[in-house]
């Protein structure tokens, strides 16, 4: 169940990041610093915003700037809806 | 502090912690508001940037009238953190970067230490504990503690927020629950402040009101509304601004329209009527994303609820059956928000406290006049002539402002929140047309075009204004009905509305009688009523201030309570 769950993480996270950068999907590797791909500060806020409204979930505004890749921030989005 | 042991005692400390409009409130144990003040009002420096908001001269006050001793004081800010902890780039680009940077320090120095000047206050081994709490539902959580609904809709719209500039909460049962949040970026509030600057004006003074004044003597000019509508987009209700190159690229056209702070006022009133026509199509969209069924009542606040002119608009759309504003809907009213919050995580499964009764009850919280200045006054006050009226203050003050005279007014508790409600007011007769020109020029040493507002008892609202609705605080502008405009022109603003403050009938006995003595000699239910304080400065705090205005300004005459100050007429 976790897997499944991950896996639909991981993939809302990377169709919004594609969606709001404009980034090549082959660039945007699950374990890269969104900031080292070039994504800009404003769009990794939105894309929280977009997570919040996605989960139903109280994100903290620097989650995505402590759990800097789509990996880790998948990782702590699924602590967070188990805890929710 | 008395003397009454108060070891056992809780007191909840709120402080408004943005580094602009800072205020401290006082709650007790109850729940209920024991005193709350913006710290501009005690400092007499108009909004007050980067004072820290337990200034400890005001706070010293406070405890020493409100505050039995050895009590413990919990404090509660109005932020969850330091904005200065988040990347600059997320922050709102409308501003030139100095300004965005210097307002994260306002912030960080008010926030930071918010609390520390307790060490000072309380007596040794008191201990005091401090709690932060999220902007906008400091916001929500004051504006529903007042509003006259048990469920409601309540809207922050709002300059900025923890994450972004747009709440919206659920109020049921006594418990408020976020619905949603904007993130990022897009602010209807930056947007008026750009707006603001664009029109010549001084946002970080506070001059938006300018801008709604001037609103009303231009026409929305299509190819302004046209550029100035696209300079935010709202995406199921949360403000977004246009990519940057494009928002430079809108800039440039509406360049040409800007007025420099040393052109004539006029040359901006059609910049200041578009700008306010794409606000109201902003803030409607939002409200378009907070749909209610017909039976839903909805809250507004934020420092954007300070625009009265689109206030008066919503009555009757967007399906909302009532509208409450409170009367400080800024920032200032954000420490009994946060006092409120730290109330209720040390009383699970109580409601949020509701205001005292009476809606415009919840508005006078803040410091009374020195009874021993006013003695003072009486002695020494020396080339006026001073008399006390005692329990026929009303009568003999409506008869001098029909014989014309101009009169401050400072009686009881001062107003929390910008707008004077006849606690700390000038009044004057609204019938005379040179009256506005006399105030604007003699008193308050404002620009000739700005309005002033009337006070009426409510249940006369429908007589004289094309809607019957109730505005305890001033919140909302409404359009006076055509055959009443000649009978009282100093209170008619250039688009005939009117700012209205309406005096309920079980509400300030004081302000219905001398309503009620002024139209049984003038045969208007109405005076002209502003905030007692000279441009630039906040509204007057101690009877020293008071006095000031009278002798420096072409004020007739100060009401202390009820000692009547007057100069001989001219």
């Amino acid at each position: 169940m976790n897997r499944v769950e991950r896996e639909r993480i991981v993939a809302f996270l990377r169709e919004r990041i594609l969606q709001r950068t404009g980034l090549p999907e082959a660039r945007l590797d699950n374990d890269t610093p969104l900031t080292d791909l070039g994504i800009k500060s404003v769009d990794v806020v939105l894309i929280s915003g977009e997570i919040e409204d996605h989960f139903d979930l109280e994100v903290d505004p620097v989650m995505m700037f402590e759990y800097r890749t789509v990996d880790a921030v998948a990782d702590r989005l699924l602590v967070l809806l188990e805890r929710a | 502090m008395s003397d009454s042991s108060g070891g056992g005692r809780t007191y909840y400390l709120g402080l408004s912690t943005s580094g602009h409009d800072p205020a401290l409130a006082l709650l007790d144990d109850g729940g209920q508001v024991l005193f709350a003040e913006a710290t501009e009002r005690f400092l007499q420096d108009k909004r007050a940037w980067g004072a820290a908001p337990d200034h400890p001269g005001h706070l010293a006050a406070v405890l020493a009238a409100h505050c039995e001793a050895g009590a413990r004081v919990v404090v509660a800010t109005s932020w969850t953190r330091l904005k200065a902890e988040l990347p600059t780039d997320t922050m709102d680009n409308l501003l030139p970067a100095a300004e965005g940077a210097w307002l994260r320090t306002q912030q960080k120095r008010a926030h930071a230490d918010a609390g520390d000047s307790l060490a000072r206050l309380l007596p040794a081994g008191v201990a005091h504990e401090r709690r932060d709490f999220d902007h906008h539902l400091c916001h929500a959580a004051y504006a529903c503690h007042g509003a006259p609904f048990d469920a409601a809709t309540c809207l922050v719209l709002d300059g900025e927020g923890e994450v972004g500039a747009v709440s919206l909460y659920r109020y049921r049962d006594g418990r408020l629950a976020r619905t949603w949040r904007s993130w990022g970026p897009g602010s209807l509030g930056t947007y008026y402040g750009w707006l603001t600057g664009a029109c010549g004006f001084d946002w970080k003074a506070g001059e938006e009101w300018k801008v709604m004044g001037l609103a009303a003597f231009g026409t929305p000019r299509p190819e302004l509304l046209d550029a100035l509508s696209q300079m935010l987009h709202i995406e199921a209700g949360r403000p977004r601004l246009p990519e940057p190159d494009r928002l430079l690229a809108l800039m440039a056209r509406l360049a040409p329209a800007r007025r420099a702070p040393s052109a004539p006022l006029m040359t901006a009133a059609d910049l200041a009527a578009s700008g306010q026509a794409a606000y109201a199509g902003f803030a409607d969209a939002v409200l378009a994303a907070c749909a209610s069924d017909g039976q839903e009542n909805l809250v507004l606040t934020g420092g954007c609820a300070l625009n009265s002119s689109y206030n008066g608009s919503l009555a009757g759309r967007h399906g909302f059956r009532a509208v409450h504003v409170p009367s400080a809907p800024g920032d200032d009213g954000n420490a009994v928000g946060a006092a409120l919050l730290a109330w209720m995580q040390d009383h699970p499964g109580q409601p949020l406290p509701r205001a005292r009764q009476g809606a415009a009850g919840s508005a006078y919280l803040g410091s009374r006049p020195d009874p021993a200045v006013i003695a003072a006054v009486a002695c020494h006050a020396g080339g006026f002539r001073v008399r006390d009226l005692g329990a026929g203050s009303a009568g003999y003050l409506a008869e001098r402002l029909a014989a014309g005279r101009i009169v401050g007014v400072m009686r009881g508790a001062a107003e929390y929140g910008p707008r004077a409600l006849g606690h700390r007011s000038i009044l004057a007769d609204p019938r005379p047309a040179a009256m506005k020109d006399r105030i604007n020029r003699q008193v308050k040493g404002r620009e000739p075009y700005r309005p002033f507002a009337p006070m009426l008892p409510a249940e006369r609202v429908g007589d004289w204004f094309q809607r019957d609705q109730a505005s305890p605080y001033m919140s909302f502008a409404l359009p006076w009905r055509e055959a009443r405009r000649e009978q009282v022109p100093a209170v008619v603003h250039a688009d005939g509305s009117g700012r209205l403050q309406t005096v309920g009938a079980d509400e300030e006995p004081w302000l219905r009688a001398l309503l009620a003595a002024f139209e049984a000699r003038s045969g208007v239910p109405i005076l002209l009523n502003t905030s007692f304080n000279v441009m630039g400065k906040p509204i007057v705090h101690s009877v020293q201030d008071a006095l000031a205005v009278l002798a420096t300004t072409g004020l007739d005459a100060v009401l202390l309570e009820d000692l009547l100050v007057e100069k001989d007429a001219p």
